[in-house]
């Protein structure tokens, strides 16, 4: 997808990806998905995962590339969700090899009902050539 | 349909460094913070005659001069004496000698021959920073306090050296391959301070009926992940009248305190002729 290459790489670094939880289906065999949905086989209240998708439209008139993304954080506690959040933003903002991400670190959601879990959102904007 | 994809120049908005080299010095030094994009600006002054009679003469330009301007968020007096250009002079008066300053301790997996800034506090219940004119004296330096101790020594196993960026003024860089424990790196450091005297307070004055500025170089670097740099360099300028700014933002006012800065490059005529006001240098594939 667009962009989600750029994000891929910069979130699959060791300080983040010692945070999630493992899950056999995704390429670095964390709990890292490019989806808008957690996976149902998920454990929302102790599995630690991050998923990511576009926030806003691609603008096809730029004459480079401009994405903006949700990064979700999301885990079983308010501290966890946002220790992960905190360290996401730390790594990736302002980085970026041949690319730039620019990042917010926004509040975190407190969960819906027992089925749901804490979500500390970041969004970004990538800017590629 | 896109009508070209020549694209490899485009850069990525990320802020830059902006240091300032002030007459005399040999470095430039990092002036901090800044709030707002750094222009500079090629002025000159054109002189073209049109003939009554026959075509345009050629286009002259005389008095080249590089207009930069940006707002500093980290006010440091050494930095606005820098970029003063000898309009400002510093005074640092010391206060009393402090003997209850904590012992510090540099955490497991430090990185060798990397600045480390000695953070000094006025004691363990007042978290006060305490900044020294000179190189604070350490009673200690021990590698592994805890395991087996050895005694680091200054010149061999570590410097002290001034860092702007450290709190206290001063950074320890550690010289790990001196040192006599194996696998140093993987041990704590744990620093224990001596009586040390603290910079009290550092007044800045101005004011006098006549004076020749002293020239200032500033150089604005980005560079980015991959080490590559995009830096432009106004060799020699002057601040501008109304250049320095003092404020007190009031409580309903945004943001931090800060303070604008407007320079004026000339041409440094020691330079080689068509290279004497500014460079703008792009290292290949810099972003």
């Amino acid at each position: 997808m667009m962009g989600s290459t750029e994000i891929y790489t910069s979130l699959n670094v060791s300080a983040i990806t010692s945070l999630l939880a493992t899950y056999a289906d995704t390429p670095n065999g964390k709990a890292m998905f490019e989806d808008n949905v957690i996976p149902s086989d998920v454990l929302c209240k102790t599995d630690v995962t991050i998923n990511y998708f576009p926030s806003a439209p691609i603008d096809g008139g730029l004459e480079y590339g401009e994405y903006h993304y949700y990064i979700n954080c999301r885990a079983g506690t308010y501290y966890t969700s946002r220790n992960l959040a905190e360290t996401v933003f730390s790594t990736i903002n302002r980085h970026g090899s041949g690319y730039l991400i620019v990042a917010q670190l926004l509040s975190t959601v407190e969960p819906k009902d027992e089925t749901d879990n804490y979500n500390t959102p970041l969004s970004i904007i990538l800017k590629t050539r | 349909m896109a009508q070209t994809t020549k694209k490899g120049n485009i850069y990525y908005p990320d802020g830059a460094v902006l240091a300032v080299k002030a007459d005399g010095e040999a470095v430039y030094t990092d002036v901090g913070i800044i709030m707002t994009a750094i222009a500079t600006t090629l002025n000159y002054d054109v002189n073209e005659v049109n003939t009554a009679n026959g075509d345009k003469l050629d286009r002259q330009v005389k008095n080249m001069t590089a207009a930069l301007s940006f707002t500093l968020g980290n006010l440091e007096p050494a930095s606005l004496v820098r970029l003063g250009g000898g309009v400002l002079t510093k005074v640092d008066t010391a206060g009393s000698p402090i003997s209850t300053l904590p012992n510090q301790t540099i955490a497991a997996g430090w990185a060798d021959q990397t600045l480390i800034p000695l953070t000094m506090v006025v004691s363990s219940s007042d978290s006060t920073v305490v900044r020294t004119v000179a190189a604070p004296t350490l009673t200690s330096v021990t590698l592994d306090p805890s395991g087996t101790p050895e005694i680091l020594a200054e010149d061999t196993d570590y410097v002290v050296v001034a860092d702007t960026h450290s709190p206290s003024g001063w950074s320890l860089q550690t010289l790990s391959g001196n040192m006599g424990t194996s696998s140093p790196t993987t041990f704590e450091i744990v620093i224990i301070y001596d009586t040390n005297t603290p910079i009290a307070n550092t007044t800045v004055y101005a004011g006098q009926s006549t004076l020749v500025m002293a020239d200032v170089a500033i150089q604005v670097t980005h560079t980015d992940d991959d080490g590559l740099i995009r830096r432009m360099t106004l060799y020699s300028g002057d601040i501008d009248s109304g250049g320095l700014v003092f404020s007190f933002k009031g409580a309903n006012e945004e943001g931090i305190e800060e303070m604008p800065i407007a320079f004026t490059g000339k041409p440094d005529t020691s330079l080689t002729s068509g290279r004497q006001l500014i460079s703008w240098t792009v290292e290949d594939g810099a972003a």
